[in-house]
């Protein structure tokens, strides 16, 4: 943790934003002192003034950090560009959302299926498209954050597959909506669990499409997903006094140790401008590259559908 | 490949795309009016207007910002990923002298480019960034002048 919060300070946040971080993990880290139980479950939930502090102390730096997650509709646009095959059996079968009994299992797998649906809707898959917000929508409700997915409107657009683009932005924006909604209420947990289970999902599709054929960009994708990772472990560890995020915490660091071998080296050239037609272009002369072994490509992926499958059954 | 879109542009406004857009961003505008109560550039309507400027960039994220009090964080950060195109739309409620400005920074927090550009005094109602280095950015906002601000900041991508 000390290290990644080093790396954090280093290269993410400001002096005064990395002070107040700091504050705040001392803060939790001592109130984490006093433990659980060893027969505490893994869906006990914390009391809700001891969440609300959490969210208070953190306010900014937790909101810093959910904004900073990619969407997970990036990845599946690039599985799409770089010639993926839509393959729907990888993705978290609605069935499963009665399993989903406590508010923690249900916000995490809202993001599992936010990604699945971010996926049918860039492949146009729309008739699909219904069954996925059905199960959001019923375990948003469950959350009482259901208010933010208008069914009616949804199932209108899904009934025709050229609705696609309207389907993914109300989608979108819903999402965006009843992320902002439980940050004001001070239900900030929720929001981090349902970006989590976006990105997990993101990564398992972007892994399961890999198996088949690694084409660049999805390693590359893949790849990157560490400085995500990483922004992720820090809010996650936010809350690591509740059983059901310390568990996730802890498949994430199995990740995070794999991707501590995966480096990213830059290299730094001034950017230029230029208007087109009114616009205003930048010219980026920088660049990137992701230094990532098969071997380590391979882990990453097994050790992604594990967590995957603990984490969503 | 944004240059050959622009040229295009009046072949884009009269496509079956756009109708498409705002026939779904009319719906949830009548729809989706959860936040009743919010000024104008909080509310539903104010954000599907300005979304129309994504043109065919996905939405992304929306960043709304009323009145800042002092101190308050004007900056966000966002994972951008090489080869990935990105669309940051300024929209304001087009006061005179109270315009919205967004500056991005790469992850050294070195700026990349503003939508106002300070020799020609020109405001610019998106940036355009084809990323070619993945990495944390920073999206830094002020206001002109010191009338009432009011505005959304949004992030759109695409990727060919």
């Amino acid at each position: 943790m000390k290290t990644t919060v080093n790396k954090y300070i280093n290269k993410h946040i400001s002096f005064k934003k990395s002070i107040n971080f700091l504050s705040v993990v001392a803060l939790l880290s001592m109130i984490s002192c006093g433990g659980g139980t060893e027969n505490e479950s893994l869906d006990a939930e914390l009391p809700a003034d001891s969440i609300a502090s959490a969210a208070n102390v953190s306010g900014d730096v937790l909101n810093d950090l959910i904004q900073s997650i990619p969407s997970p509709v990036e990845m599946a646009t690039v599985i799409k560009v770089s010639g993926g095959e839509y393959n729907e059996r990888i993705l978290n079968n609605t069935d499963n959302v009665d399993k989903y009994n406590n508010s923690y299992k249900q916000a995490f797998n809202i993001g599992i299926y936010s990604a699945d649906l971010g996926y049918i809707n860039i492949y146009e898959k729309t008739m699909s498209t219904m069954s996925y917000v059905s199960a959001i929508k019923t375990l948003a409700d469950q959350i009482k954050v259901g208010q933010f997915f208008d069914f009616a409107t949804l199932k209108n657009l899904a009934s025709n597959s050229k609705n696609s683009d309207s389907l993914l932005y109300i989608s979108m924006s819903s999402f965006n909506k009843m992320d902002s909604y439980l940050r004001e209420q001070k239900r900030g947990e929720l929001s981090v669990l349902i970006i989590t289970g976006a990105w997990l999902e993101g990564l398992h599709i972007a892994s399961e499409v890999a198996k088949v054929k690694a084409s660049d960009d999805i390693v590359e994708k893949i790849g990157e997903q560490k400085i995500v990772l990483n922004n992720l472990l820090l809010i996650v560890n936010l809350y690591n006094k509740i059983p059901y995020f310390a568990n996730v915490a802890a498949e994430l660091e199995k990740l995070k140790a794999l991707y501590d071998q995966v480096t990213i080296t830059y290299e730094y050239a001034e950017p230029e401008t230029k208007e087109v037609n009114g616009q205003l272009v930048i010219v980026d002369n920088s660049t990137s590259k992701i230094n990532m072994t098969e071997a380590q490509l391979k882990k990453i992926i097994e050790t992604t559908t594990a967590i995957r499958t603990q984490l969503v059954h | 490949m944004i240059i050959k879109k622009n040229n295009n542009f009046f072949r884009y406004v009269f496509s079956k795309k756009l109708k498409k857009q705002l026939l779904g961003i009319s719906i949830a505008a009548f729809f989706g009016s959860l936040n009743t109560g919010f000024a104008q550039c909080s509310s539903d309507a104010f954000l599907d207007n300005c979304s129309s400027a994504l043109e065919d960039f996905t939405f992304v994220k929306s960043f709304n910002y009323e009145n800042p009090k002092g101190g308050k964080k004007n900056e966000y950060s966002y994972v951008f990923s090489k080869g990935s195109m990105y669309r940051i739309v300024v929209c304001d409620e087009n006061i005179a002298d109270n315009k919205m400005i967004i500056s991005l920074f790469d992850r050294n927090h070195k700026l990349i480019a503003s939508s106002f550009d300070k020799k020609t005094k020109k405001h610019y109602p998106t940036l355009n960034y084809p990323c070619s280095a993945t990495g944390v950015y920073y999206i830094e906002y002020t206001f002109q002048g010191d009338k009432a601000k009011c505005g959304i900041n949004i992030l759109g991508f695409n990727k060919n």
